[in-house]
């Protein structure tokens, strides 16, 4: 009976803890719903959707990534290189080029992975090398600057909502998380990049393919950069490649994080990071309608990714339980 | 083949300087001049004081990416206080330096939040401040800077030999020192190279690794003054891509990212070549200035990847029974 009641306890503070993010982002919009002037409206819905669609791709990306206990901090670039290579090919009328701009992005994560995983150099420094890289070949593929480009069949389904509410990121957010989920939950990909992230030699003891493992999550990382990249760039018909997807890797890092999947690797928790992307959007929309400067939303990014970490260390404590 | 790879990785810093001098005075006749080859010990020297810190960090297995804001911050620092008092212009960015190192040292030794994510915190944080403090513009010393202070990043003892590159060589000189001869600078080593070792030696992690992040941050903010100093403003943008160019310039000296393995003379080789390429950069014509970072980028991964298989070859040669790899 005691433990009974111990343990129905446990299992609800793991599922609190599980899904901390997507329960804080739910009471800070009820908040905002009563109390922020103005909130309840649907712009507000379609900004917030149309905004945090790109952190919720990236962090897709960034969770599988972080899952296997790395980092990739040129996913900001990768964005800027698939938005300028797209925009050249369009301003040119040639759709096809879409493809040739996936393919490098998935070429370029691929390096990243095979350098990681293959030849065991550290992730920070090789997707650090990368992302001055990738941001290299973007300005200097572009070569004169910001690129323009008129596709009216292409960029009109994003700007006009369906409904007048939702908007097209809504669904392709939407399938991406679908999608993620389901691989992640009910694959065997799933139960591999975990074991990796909990244990890299016992994954590979038991037989598990590990270079192949975290080369596809890279991959996936470079993937979900292209679509943000695409959507960024599909959006306003241009493309400036020193600013596109700029510093984009700490808003899906923090996202991942605040979703509690552990920086040293383990769960990728998908769901987590969905709540941290809205999460973290939210703020920066209330930010943005207090008028608050770029500067201090820097520094709020700072402590959110801060204090994010050491909530979820206190996971490992007795405190709270072990299993989260 | 394998011994080609071996007497590479073992030499890269000097190859690489090789092949440096031996590009620019292809590229440019002007290259090999007495005159540019002072600026480029002048703008390396800069560049050298945050590479010098960074041995430290690296050294202890540790990363610190908040390097270029701290840059920035100093700067800002020394130019608003330049016009109040020559002391504090000097004395306050530096003492700013400690406190973010204290901060990145308290994120990674006493939460432990790996470092990576510790100081990309810390970087947002402190570049959001300068520009906060900056109103994102340049900021301008209104009523110039006193002598004194533009003798840090502008003076030169005969004609050749800048204040940069001085400050440079007696940072370098007593970081080696320390690194060499005093406790704290073989606990470094001995963190990186084994934290369980470490341990049961008596050293304190913790502590090691604690103090590697101040002077990092530190030698960032000393560097960050002699720019400002230099150039007689503080821009908020300064030091952008400096974490790479330090990290390119340790880890082309020969130090490990995995830490444990370094040297301050490597670093110091790193640091030249690091300069000397950026300037070789400026005075060729074929590739436009954007590929620059693209191309630090690139030599940085080349290095790693034959440090990884030097490394590779190293567990080759001393595996017992079967080859087990992570």
């Amino acid at each position: 009976m005691e433990l009974a009641r111990g343990n129905r306890a446990n299992m609800l503070g793991a599922f609190v803890i599980k899904y901390i993010s997507v329960i804080a982002f739910l009471v800070l919009l009820l908040f905002n719903c009563l109390f922020t002037s103005n909130f309840v409206s649907t712009t507000t819905f379609t900004n917030i959707i149309t905004q945090a669609s790109k952190v919720t791709l990236l962090g897709l990306g960034m969770t599988l990534v972080i899952a296997t206990g790395g980092i990739d901090i040129s996913v900001g670039s990768a964005m800027g290189v698939s938005a300028i290579l797209s925009a050249i090919f369009l301003s040119d009328g040639n759709t096809a080029g879409l493809l040739i701009s996936l393919a490098v992005v998935l070429l370029f994560g691929a390096l990243n992975g095979i350098f990681v995983a293959k030849f065991s150099i550290l992730p920070m420094v090789v997707t650090l090398a990368m992302r001055y890289i990738m941001r290299g070949v973007a300005k200097g593929v572009s070569g004169r600057g910001t690129i323009s480009f008129s596709a009216p069949w292409l960029t009109k389904p994003f700007l006009t909502p369906l409904g007048g509410v939702v908007p097209l990121h809504f669904f392709i957010m939407l399938a991406a998380i679908v999608v993620m989920y389901l691989v992640v939950n009910r694959m065997e990909f799933g139960a591999r990049v975990e074991a990796y992230g909990n244990n890299p030699l016992a994954a590979r003891i038991s037989g598990i393919h590990t270079v192949r493992i975290v080369v596809l999550c890279y991959v996936v990382s470079a993937l979900f950069a292209w679509m943000a990249g695409s959507i960024d760039m599909i959006m306003v018909s241009s493309a400036d490649p020193s600013k596109i997807g700029l510093d984009m890797e700490t808003d899906a890092i923090a996202a991942t994080l605040i979703g509690g999947t552990p920086i040293t690797g383990g769960y990728p928790n998908i769901l987590g990071t969905v709540g941290g992307a809205f999460l973290l959007q939210l703020i920066t929309m209330m930010c943005n309608m207090n008028n608050i400067a770029y500067s201090y939303s820097l520094m709020i990014k700072a402590s959110i990714i801060v204090f994010a970490l050491f909530f979820h260390s206190l996971r490992k404590t007795k405190v709270w339980g072990n299993n989260g | 083949m394998k011994k080609a790879i071996r007497i590479i990785t073992d030499n890269v810093a000097l190859i690489g300087l090789a092949l440096v001098l031996l590009t620019g005075t292809l590229v440019s006749p002007s290259f090999l001049t007495l005159e540019n080859l002072s600026n480029v010990l002048r703008s390396a020297s800069i560049m050298g004081c945050v590479a010098v810190g960074m041995t430290f960090v690296i050294l202890c297995g540790s990363i610190d990416l908040s390097v270029s804001s701290m840059f920035a911050l100093s700067g800002y620092c020394f130019i608003v206080l330049s016009q109040q008092s020559i002391a504090l212009a000097i004395l306050v960015p530096l003492a700013v330096g400690i406190a973010v190192g204290i901060l990145n040292g308290f994120l990674v030794a006493k939460l432990s939040i790996p470092s990576f994510v510790g100081t990309l915190a810390t970087m947002l944080f402190v570049r959001g401040l300068v520009l906060l403090l900056t109103g994102e513009t340049t900021i301008k010393a209104e009523n110039g800077l006193p002598e004194a202070l533009v003798f840090i990043g502008r003076g030169s003892f005969f004609q050749r030999i800048s204040m940069p590159l001085v400050l440079f060589l007696v940072i370098a000189a007593i970081a080696a020192y320390v690194l060499k001869k005093r406790p704290i600078g073989r606990a470094m080593y001995i963190v990186g190279g084994n934290q369980e070792a470490a341990r049961m030696m008596g050293v304190s992690v913790a502590k090691t690794t604690f103090i590697a992040h101040a002077v990092c941050s530190l030698l960032a903010a000393a560097g960050g003054t002699i720019l400002a100093s230099r150039v007689g403003s503080a821009y908020p943008l300064a030091g952008d891509g400096y974490e790479l160019y330090a990290i390119a310039a340790v880890v082309i000296g020969g130090a490990s990212l995995n830490g444990g393995i370094g040297k301050m003379s490597g670093t110091m080789l790193g640091t030249l070549i690091m300069g000397s390429f950026t300037n070789i950069f400026n005075l060729q014509k074929t590739l436009n200035p954007v590929w620059e970072n693209a191309v630090v980028g690139s030599i940085l991964l080349i290095v790693v990847l034959l440090q990884a298989i030097s490394r590779r070859m190293d567990v080759t040669v001393y595996k017992v029974g079967k080859k087990l790899k992570t």
